[in-house]
């Protein structure tokens, strides 16, 4: 049985009043441990407010969700310790920065968790270096920083709690090409080093396809399909109807292979292309000698 | 979830109370608090019934409407009526124990008070039903830009209040998620006493405002770049004008002012 798994869940915003609205519909899921996932749907289509449901911020108009086995608000006094299991980093999350200190902005979560000072400045130092914040920026206001060094120093807030699950809507929205690699760099890097699982949320398939391993698509309130990247990506006609797109590179290669270039990989990323491109004239040239 | 909370209670709606000119409909309001007070007796308030019943009946507004802006000031009524029922020691004693006297004098204060104090607020609510909270700010600036003669900041006061409006539903729905993000982060805001729960705001408080100073920056800077420079010289969008329906609506509320003030002279009860 998976880390994540729901049944039947729905959940409905305004009910009983004029301005009902079903954000989530009758979702199955099952989300293994140690996977990095991709969840991507157009705005509206009720991904916010599915992982919200993870970690218990919204309780199920009906259905269950079940964290490592558990049940959410099956007993209460249990949520607390459930959500320190289940790590969520809003859209924009440096806008949560609170405290005098990077450092001690870092450690709110942490405290709340009841953890020992030492193991609190443990922790803060390694999810410090993990998001490249130098350690001289940990004793300046979290005001001073820049855009992108507030966004890394958020969700170390959230990575300092090392939850199984880390759940991050729309990390990279607002940031610069190169700010938006970064952060996307220190998801895998992070999912390298500590193997937990990963939910990204977002809507551009190129960063997602550059990261994840598996991709669940939301339309309309509604769990359209959850396979890997090539399964996803092999439906693009669907997912183009529903406002998503294909990473421009995969339709490059996609319409490589049907001029009848001949390769078996899946190309997803730029730099992955690139290799492939080389091996191929490679090969072409040395099969001509 | 807190943005289910209902800022202002505008109702929408097409008929003769909704189309009346604000400016108008600000005015009928003062007048009826004037016919009010005006009245000296229960005669002279069951006018007041009168208008109001057909005023809201004209509107379209639902009676249990009606009954529901009456919710916040029960604790009012219910202070005043309490006062006036101990503290007034005109008429028949009706009831004495010790220093407590009750006269008839004190419940037909009492009475008096609660109704008036009942049919002021059906007045204005039926003004804040009946007006969109941006028309009535409108209206408010129009009402009171004769007073720029003396340097009164008519513009500036209607400006303020329409982006305080207008940002209200913003910063609920940016609470709502800085919430959401430090509870995920394990801060505890339901339980502790007094002063653990008053700590527990500080993360909730501070990010809100620095993102409510920044939205005003924002919004300063956007407004300085259309060249936006205070009431002087602009037209606007939505002019009032008025009808004829509006001089009816006045010459309706006249005359039930004098009638108000004839049953103070005849009838005086």
């Amino acid at each position: 049985m998976g880390i994540i798994r729901t049944e039947g869940l729905t959940y409905i915003y305004g009910e009983g009043t004029p301005f009902r609205k079903v954000a989530v519909n009758n979702v199955d899921l099952d989300i293994d441990e140690g996977e990095i996932v991709g969840i991507i749907g157009h705005t509206g289509s009720g991904k916010s407010t599915l992982i919200q449901h993870f970690n218990g911020l919204l309780r199920p108009t009906s259905g269950k969700v079940f964290i490592d086995g558990e049940e959410l608000f099956a007993d209460k006094s249990r949520l607390k310790d459930i959500r320190f299991k289940v790590g969520l980093v809003f859209q924009y999350p440096e806008y949560q920065l609170f405290e005098e200190t990077v450092y001690k902005d870092i450690a709110f979560g942490p405290k709340n968790m009841g953890l020992s000072e030492d193991e609190i400045d443990r922790r803060i130092k390694e999810t410090a270096r993990l998001v490249g914040l130098k350690p001289e920026l940990l004793d300046k206001s979290p005001f001073e920083l820049s855009g992108g060094q507030k966004r890394r120093a958020a969700i170390a807030g959230v990575m300092a709690m090392e939850p199984k699950v880390l759940i991050l809507d729309e990390p990279t929205a607002g940031l610069d090409p190169r700010g938006r690699d970064r952060i996307l760099g220190l998801i895998k890097d992070y999912h390298r080093e500590k193997g937990t699982t990963i939910l990204l949320v977002s809507h551009s398939m190129e960063d997602v396809a550059k990261t994840v391993s598996k991709i669940l698509v939301m339309n309309d309130a509604e769990v359209f399909m959850y396979s890997d990247r090539s399964s996803v990506f092999a439906h693009s006609e669907e997912l183009m109807k529903m406002g998503l797109t294909v990473p421009q590179v995969t339709r490059v290669f996609d319409r490589l292979r049907a001029m009848g270039v001949e390769f078996s990989d899946e190309v997803f990323s730029l730099d992955y292309a690139k290799d492939l491109v080389l091996r191929l004239l490679e090969e072409k040239r040395s099969g001509k000698n | 979830m807190i943005k289910d909370i209902t800022i202002g209670q505008f109702f929408p709606g097409k008929s003769v109370i909704h189309r009346l000119d604000p400016r108008i409909k600000l005015l009928l309001t003062v007048l009826f608090i004037v016919m009010l007070f005006l009245a000296k007796g229960f005669c002279g308030l069951g006018v007041g019934v009168i208008y109001i019943l057909l005023a809201f009946l004209l509107s379209g507004i639902p009676l249990k409407m009606m009954l529901k802006s009456l919710k916040p000031i029960v604790p009012i009524i219910i202070f005043t009526g309490i006062l006036n029922l101990f503290f007034i020691t005109q008429g028949e004693p009706l009831f004495e124990w010790k220093f407590i006297k009750i006269t008839t004098g004190g419940v037909h204060t009492m009475v008096f008070m609660a109704a008036r104090i009942i049919l002021l607020i059906f007045g204005t609510s039926l003004l804040t039903y009946t007006t969109s909270p941006i028309t009535l700010t409108d209206a408010i600036e129009r009402v009171l830009s004769p007073l720029k003669v003396i340097k009164f900041p008519a513009h500036e006061i209607a400006m303020i209040m329409s982006i305080a409006l207008r940002f209200i539903p913003t910063l609920i729905e940016e609470t709502d998620k800085i919430m959401s993000a430090q509870k995920a982060r394990g801060a505890d805001m339901e339980s502790g006493n007094i002063i653990h729960r008053a700590k527990a705001l500080i993360p909730i408080l501070i990010p809100l405002f620095v993102s409510a100073f920044r939205r005003a920056e924002e919004l300063a800077l956007a407004m300085e770049c259309r060249c936006y420079h205070g009431g002087e010289g602009r037209t606007r969008l939505k002019q009032l004008k008025t009808a004829p329906r509006d001089y009816i609506a006045l010459l309706v509320t006249l005359i039930f002012i004098a009638a108000v003030i004839l049953l103070n002279i005849f009838v005086k009860i």
